[in-house]
């Protein structure tokens, strides 16, 4: 703890004087000649050739070189200064003698490049349902990954960040609703251009725009593994020009948001009194076990980048450094990323070249959320060290022998989990110009992941006392190559405009794993990094693995755009594209992709409607694919059996089919049809983006169960079933405000998605119902069932009524027949929100910038796992209960009812972010901001547990697990400084 | 410069379309049966997979909670609910969606699956190896002992024998599959060896008359149709080979070393290290089924023990009489540690009574102290890890003796049945029985004792007409539909041929 204190007040410091020493203002007297300098606001570069002009006269200069200008002028005129597009500035004079104008792009959103896949397109010509979010854009925060970015951003994309609080959670993405029962569900994730990339080894500084391909027509040139949607990732590049130095540098806090809220103590014994139980349970201690397991956490983060050269040869390189603390005690990740980017123009511009590469690192130590679960329920009298009593074999940790019931500190203090993870990936673009309008574009990727994760429990772990010492090592190795090669074709005739590419792509990808386990240490001293020196291995019970896999992909693709006078737009797209995965008939796929769209507002009878400044209709349909199971599903192997055969006094190993063979299995199919429109209103102040889409997946890819025999195992992985998903989503996004100095920017998204399972069942694989969300520990009940006809995420149990007068609970009898039954069981919630939506706000006064993110869902139920198992006196004594235990007559014992369903409509405060971009005049720093940053600042909810925004994704969604890692309220000091 | 791009571009385009796969880590199955270890290896599945048989979510859980000589009751601190499945059997309220049930019959038709595709990778092979053929015979007794303990458990159950017929099976009645049983034991009994020390752990020639002595043992109860001397001559083919003696020290059969017992028929070979079950499923943890949290500090056992199941009051005191050395089979009265020191928790002794509050009563549960523990298996000094090395006992001798003593009862022959009970009986410190002793009654009390928690106690109330009447926590039941388990909801839902035993809802 002292360490992060005092680190925390150096990283303050360094703020500080980062803020107040270099910071300059200059004034000086008034005069009649009035000089300036006129810079482009974004880069800081001077801008030569705008015109300068004072208002009411016919007096004009142009900046020259430097973009220095100088007019005479007196106080209280007006300057106006224009350039071709940028926003056009005017100055009220006072007394300055030195004038800096920043000038400020204009904002013409329909001109916006869009990112689609193998090329650009603009916003006001594409046709698919395509979203864009810009660096200009990008919340400020403790974002540990770039994923955060998006969240709130995108309607349609639901994010969440499943393992709440944790320094080494991910998160998870969904796209439009759940289209998969075992496939992979996260979106495609494309680094300029590299098919597979993976975000967290990015910093978020490093990127320019991400643009996502929501519908299928989008997508279908991604084929095979584009169902769930595709996220387009653009770098920051080399900028030619003068050297530039930018310096990124915040501090966050993290505090516990909410904690699980047991019994303390007092009201321990109380509750012990209250139910007659004696005071045999009564330890005599105080502890509180959550505050003996979490710290309040410290995060830190530096980055550094430079770009420059010239137009010929250019190049940018970034570095940044975190350090991300958890609330779990000992929990922690430290990253480092460096990425650097050369260009190269040659052939006298004809041909670019782009290299890349990219190296990140990190060390992660690893929360065990069941610590946090074991703090939740232990007995708070308990003392946390051993007393006199204490058998000799527990250490120093007090004990207390109960079924799957250990001290959480000494879990905590007696076991070590970390890992390594590495990741290098270079690429070299080289795109040729062959004749006017003939492009050749090639772009070839490497990139190789190693991963190291090892283990040790302690001599006094509490699992498995007697192991003495256990240790366990994993190391992985993965490799993965990839082509892409395409024509570009553009021309226009006319009014017609066409667009076209052809292209080819190769990628294969290779995993090796090595692991090692050994226990039976004479010493915790080694950790996991002597693993021969356990005396298990000597036993035979020391364990040892490796394996290697590797799969292809290979494809064909094209797509042609062509519009008539930007009126009437055509984009059609085909990937044929075969898979090693897949059974040897059905390895090849094809995959269309097609969507139109009519810019309604160049026909002529708009152009009296003089408030719509644009407006196009959109129409798409698209399949694509879904290749995410795993290596050699399809083909007949034998594998080493888990247990040995005794064969006249020996031992020797058995062979078994690894699988029930299914030549068959083929690509799972997504078809999705979307419509929609896109509009721009009131000056260009108000954008409107609308879609609608239905989506099927067919061939649904499942682990069936079939009748034994004749199938030697009782499920085969095939195609069978069929989901739809349907929705809508709407953007809105505008200035409702703007004065001079004065701007407010607003984005508000909306979701709603549907989903049915239509069907699981054909005339070979039959399954009624499919029964998910399992509580283990004590109940071993399901929670959940998928039927043909419901909805997913259906939680299905009895139906609480009450409780009756002797405190037993009253259920809902169905069957008429005595007693609570699999029968009485009915759909009692559902996971998913009706709707889900997020409203950002900006607001700039001149140097200030203030924003603040809301998001929010409505309609989704929670099943609260701790109160199923602690809301009632079933536990108390070996364990604690929750507190709203005694605000109820429960005496009855843990059992599943629609009683812990609970309504999880949230409203959070996501992120609020002040800032201040200080007017330098300093040689050495041309811009420096601060910011302060509040992230999950409060969270409106009916929700009795810790936090309702659950883990969606899975089959099994919006169960709070006793697991949970809770989130923290974070607060970030930051810096950015450019050189 | 440009044309070399071009050319390089050209090339790339055309280079690879080929989607083969490359295996490393597993064996494609053209590559494998090319020596006669190779096929050993497969075959030996059979075996590997009987270790899932002491699963207390398997067939021994499911046969031995059904009666009064386990039971699982609901525990103070929430313990044992586990859906019900524990007292939904021992109460006999048990549906077609019961897991237990369930994972039984998967355990035998993967059994029987297991045997079907061993067989017919032999009839594929072209490879010619000396113990092909006994291997043949030893795969077809297990697929029959696997079919004897389906039509037990089920009745009428899906038949098939050739694995290449990817068909949905048919339905084949209980009698039908008796006959295919009986022919198939006799047929192959003689190509397999004499002893069951010289194949341990493998089928034997007294294994298969064995089955053959018990589907006559109950043939009356099944069909109607009495086999007892049929029962009788099964039972002396086994006790004419002579490779067969009773242990001196009855608890010789259960120690953690007990694979040199001479009594012991067909046993399960476990071992820590080779024959752990590679998974949850497939470990012997009696230990961490029954004994207390504490008990660990009584044996000095390294893991972690699950305060479950027990004995019922009324089957315990079956073992009432005085000096009865089989009493030893329960754990019961305070408990002590290794060292002699009381056994304690929470600052109380530990001690299990007879008496259990209840089988299911949320405001009264068990206490954790309840019920007589199980202590037949030895439980190893140190013992470490979820599975025990002690090599589960299917059959013994003793029961091949006893099956005849009662099939001779049954004859009317009690005078000749004498001797054998009393050959069992000699080694407990018991008296001899005489002639009037051996009634029905007594003959089942004596199983009971001899044979607890063995598997055979279902068969046992079944057949001397004890399994629908009232016991602890059961009431008499109006029919005997129970004798037959449910068919699987999920199997029917997989095989549409299969018809619901009667008693049965869908």
């Amino acid at each position: 703890m002292n360490i992060h204190v005092k680190r925390k007040f150096a990283v303050i410091l360094f703020t500080a004087v980062m803020l107040f020493s270099s910071a300059y203002v200059g004034y000086t007297q008034q005069e009649r000649t009035v000089k300036g300098k006129v810079v482009e606001a974004a880069s800081n570069m001077p801008l030569a050739g705008a015109t300068v002009n004072v208002k009411g006269t016919n007096s004009a200069v142009i900046s020259d070189a430097d973009g220095n200008f100088s007019v005479t002028a007196a106080s209280g005129d007006v300057l106006v200064i224009y350039f071709m597009g940028y926003v056009t500035q005017e100055i009220e004079l006072s007394n300055q003698s030195q004038i800096n104008v920043f000038m400020v792009e204009e904002v013409n959103q329909l001109d916006d490049l869009v990112v689609i896949g193998y090329g650009t397109t603009t916003k006001k010509e594409v046709t698919g349902s395509v979203s864009s979010i810009t660096s200009d854009d990008f919340k400020s925060g403790n974002i540990t990954d770039p994923v955060q970015l998006l969240q709130g951003q995108i309607a349609g994309l639901n994010i969440i960040r499943s393992d709440g609080g944790d320094p080494n959670g991910s998160f998870q993405i969904q796209l439009r609703g759940r289209t998969t029962m075992s496939g992979g569900t996260s979106p495609l994730i494309v680094i300029d251009g590299v098919v597979g990339g993976d975000l967290s080894a990015l910093s978020s500084n490093e990127i320019q725009t991400v643009d996502v391909l929501k519908d299928g027509s989008a997508a279908a040139i991604y084929g095979t593994r584009a169902t769930n949607g595709v996220i387009l990732v653009t770098t920051k590049k080399a900028t030619p020009g003068t050297n530039r130095l930018e310096f990124l540098s915040y501090v966050a806090l993290q505090t516990v948001d909410k904690k699980p809220e047991m019994l303390t103590a007092d009201e321990f014994r109380a509750a012990l009194n209250k139910y007659g139980l004696g005071n045999s349970a009564d330890h005599g201690a105080s502890t509180d076990w959550f505050d003996q397991v979490t710290q309040s956490p410290i995060t830190q983060n530096y980055e550094l980048s430079s770009s420059g050269g010239t137009r010929s040869l250019s190049y940018r390189a970034g570095v940044s450094w975190t350090t991300d603390h958890g609330l779990v005690k000992k929990s922690s990740k430290e990253s480092l990323r460096t990425r650097i980017n050369v260009s190269q123009m040659l052939l006298n511009d004809r041909l670019k070249l782009d290299y890349n590469a990219a190296y990140s690192t990190s060390k992660s130590v690893y929360a065990d959320t069941y610590i946090l679960r074991q703090a939740m329920f232990h007995n708070p009298t308990e003392p946390v060290y051993a007393d006199e009593n204490t058998p000799a074999q527990y250490g120093n940790y007090y004990y207390v022998g109960a079924m799957e019931y250990y001290n959480p500190v000494a879990m905590l203090e007696q076991f070590d989990d970390s890992g390594l993870r590495k990741q290098f990936t270079g690429s070299i673009n080289a795109s040729l110009s062959i004749i006017d309008g003939l492009k050749a574009n090639t772009l070839v990727s490497f990139t190789e992941t190693s991963e190291r994760y090892g283990h040790y429990y302690g001599k006094y772990y509490p699992i498995g006392i007697g192991n003495n010492g256990y240790a366990e090592t994993y190391n992985n190795h993965g490799k993965y190559k990839s082509l892409e090669s395409y024509l570009d074709y553009s021309a226009s005739f006319n009014d017609h405009r066409i667009q076209a590419i052809f292209g080819y792509s190769y990628s294969e990808q290779w995993g090796e794993s090595y692991d090692a386990m050994n226990y039976k240490f004479d010493t915790d001293l080694f950790s996991f990094y002597n693993i021969g020196a356990g005396a298990a291995l000597k036993d035979g019970l020391a364990s040892m693995s490796s394996s290697k896999s590797s799969n292809k992909l290979i494809s064909f693709f094209g797509r042609v755009m062509y519009n008539y006078k930007e009126k009437y737009l055509l984009t059609a797209s085909l990937r044929h594209e075969g898979s090693s995965r897949f059974g040897s008939d059905h390895k090849w796929g094809l995959f269309p992709g097609l969507s139109l769209g009519w810019r309604l507002a160049n026909e002529s009878f708009m152009e009296d409607v003089k408030w719509v400044n644009d407006i196009k209709l959109r129409a798409g349909f698209g399949v694509t694919g879904n290749q995410e199971i795993g290596n050699y599903q399809s083909l007949a192997i034998l594998r080493k059996g888990s247990s040995n055969f005794y064969y006249n006094g020996t031992w020797l190993s058995t062979y078994e089919p690894g699988r029930n063979p299914n030549p068959d299995l083929r690509w799972e199919k997504k078809q999705e049809f979307n419509i929609g429109f896109d509009a721009a209103i009131l000056d260009n102040r108000l954008n409107v983006n609308f879609d609608f889409y239905i989506r099927r997946t067919t061939d649904l890819l499942y682990t069936y169960s079939v009748p034994v025999p004749p199938n030697l195992y009782s499920s085969t992985f095939a195609n069978v079933g069929t989901i739809e998903n349907k929705g809508i989503e709407l953007t809105l996004s505008g200035t409702p405000y703007v004065t001079k100095n004065f701007k407010w920017n607003v984005v508000g998204t909306f979701s709603h998605n549907t989903n049915k399972l239509v069907s699981f069942s054909n005339d070979i694989y039959a399954m009624d119902a499919l029964n998910l969300g399992y509580f283990g520990d004590d109940l071993k009940i399901y929670t959940m069932r998928i039927e043909e006809g419901w909805s997913l995420g259906n939680f299905y149990g009895p139906k609480f009524l009450g409780f009756d007068d002797s405190g037993g609970a009253k259920y809902e009898d169905l069957d008429g027949i005595e007693g609570i039954t699999e029968a009485d069981y009915q759909i009692i919630g559902n996971a998913y929100p009706d709707f889900i939506f997020s409203l950002q706000n900006t607001f700039t006064y001149k140097n200030f910038d203030f924003s603040f993110l809301l998001r929010g869902s409505v309609g989704n139920d929670v099943l609260n796992q701790t109160r199923v198992y602690y809301e009632g006196p079933a536990y108390l004594g070996t364990k604690n209960i929750l507190k709203s235990s005694l605000d109820s007559d429960y005496r009855g014992g843990a059992y599943y009812s629609s009683r812990f369903i609970e309504d999880g409509s949230y409203l959070k405060l996501d992120n609020v972010t002040l800032g201040y971009n200080l007017s330098i005049k300093s040689p050495y720093i041309s811009k420096l901001r601060i910011y302060l940053t509040g992230q999950n600042l409060f969270t409106i909810t009916k929700y009795k547990g810790i936090d309702p925004e659950i883990s969606l994704s899975g089959l099994q969604p919006g169960i709070d697990w006793y697991d949970f890692y809770p989130r923290t309220k974070t607060f970030v000091l930051g810096v950015k400084v450019t050189f | 410069m440009k044309k070399i791009l071009i050319i390089v571009f050209t090339l790339s385009i055309f280079s690879c379309t080929n989607l083969d796969e490359t295996i490393y880590s597993s064996i494609p199955s053209d590559k494998f049966f090319t020596t006669e270890e190779e096929f050993l290896m497969s075959a030996g599945r059979v075996y590997s997979h009987l270790l899932g048989y002491t699963h207390y979510y398997n067939i021994w859980g499911t046969i031995t909670v059904s009666t009064d000589e386990a039971l699982s009751p609901f525990r103070q601190f929430n313990q044992w609910d586990d859906g019900g499945v524990w007292r939904d059997l021992h109460a006999h309220t048990f549906t077609p969606e019961h897991d237990n049930i369930y994972q039984t019959w998967s355990f035998l038709f993967t059994g029987i699956s297991l045997c079907n595709q061993v067989l017919y990778e032999f009839s594929q092979a072209t490879l010619d190896f000396p113990v092909k053929e006994n291997m043949i015979a030893e795969i077809k007794v297990m697929r029959a002992w696997f079919y004897f303990n389906a039509i037990d458990l089920f009745g009428n159950v899906p038949f098939t024998t050739d694995f290449t017929d990817v068909s949905v099976p048919l339905q084949k009645t209980r009698a039908e599959i008796f006959s295919f049983i009986e022919e198939e034991l006799k047929e192959n009994a003689g190509l397999l060896p004499d002893s069951p020390s010289s194949s341990y752990g493998r089928a034997t020639k007294p294994f298969a008359y064995t089955i053959l002595a018990k589907m006559y043992l109950n043939s009356e109860k099944w069909f109607g149709t009495p086999k007892w001397q049929e029962t009788v001559n099964a039972c002396d083919s086994v006790i004419n080979l002579g490779t067969l003696q009773l242990e001196d020290d009855y608890f010789a059969n259960f120690k953690a070393d007990n694979q040199s017992s001479k009594e012991n028929i067909f046993v399960i070979v476990y071992d820590k290290v080779y024959a752990n079950g590679g998974n949850w499923a497939r470990r012997f943890r009696f230990h961490q089924l029954t004994l207390h949290w504490e008990s660990v500090r009584t044996f000095g056992i390294l893991d972690e023990t699950w305060n479950g199941f027990c004995t019922s009051q009324s089957f315990f005191e079956t073992f009432n009489l005085s000096d009865d050395y089989r009493s030893n089979t329960w754990l019961y009265g305070p408990q002590y540690e290794a060292s002699g020191d009381p056994l304690l928790w929470y600052g109380w002794q530990v001690d299990f009574t007879p008496e259990i509050n209840s089988l299911f009563d949320m405001s009264n549960p068990a206490d954790h102290n309840q019920g007589v523990r199980f202590a037949k298996y030895e439980y190893e000094d140190g013992l470490q890890g979820e599975c025990m090395s002690n090599d589960y006992a299917v059959y013994r001798y003793a029961d091949v003796l006893m099956m005849k003593g009662e099939a001779l009862v049954r004859q009317g022959n009690a005078g000749l049945a004498v001797p054998l009970f009393n050959e069992v009986r000699r080694r407990t410190g018991l008296p001899d029985y005489s002639t009037t002793d051996l009634t029905l009654d007594e003959i089942y009390d004596e199983r009971g004792r001899e044979f607890a928690w063995e598997g055979s106690r279902r068969q046992d109330m079944i057949r001397f007409g004890k399994w629908t009447a009232e016991r602890d926590f059961k009431p008499a039941e109006s029919d005997n539909h129970t004798e037959l388990f449910p068919i699987p909801a999920r199997a029917r839902t997989n095989n549409s041929n299969l018809e619901q035993n009667p008693g049965y809802t869908n």
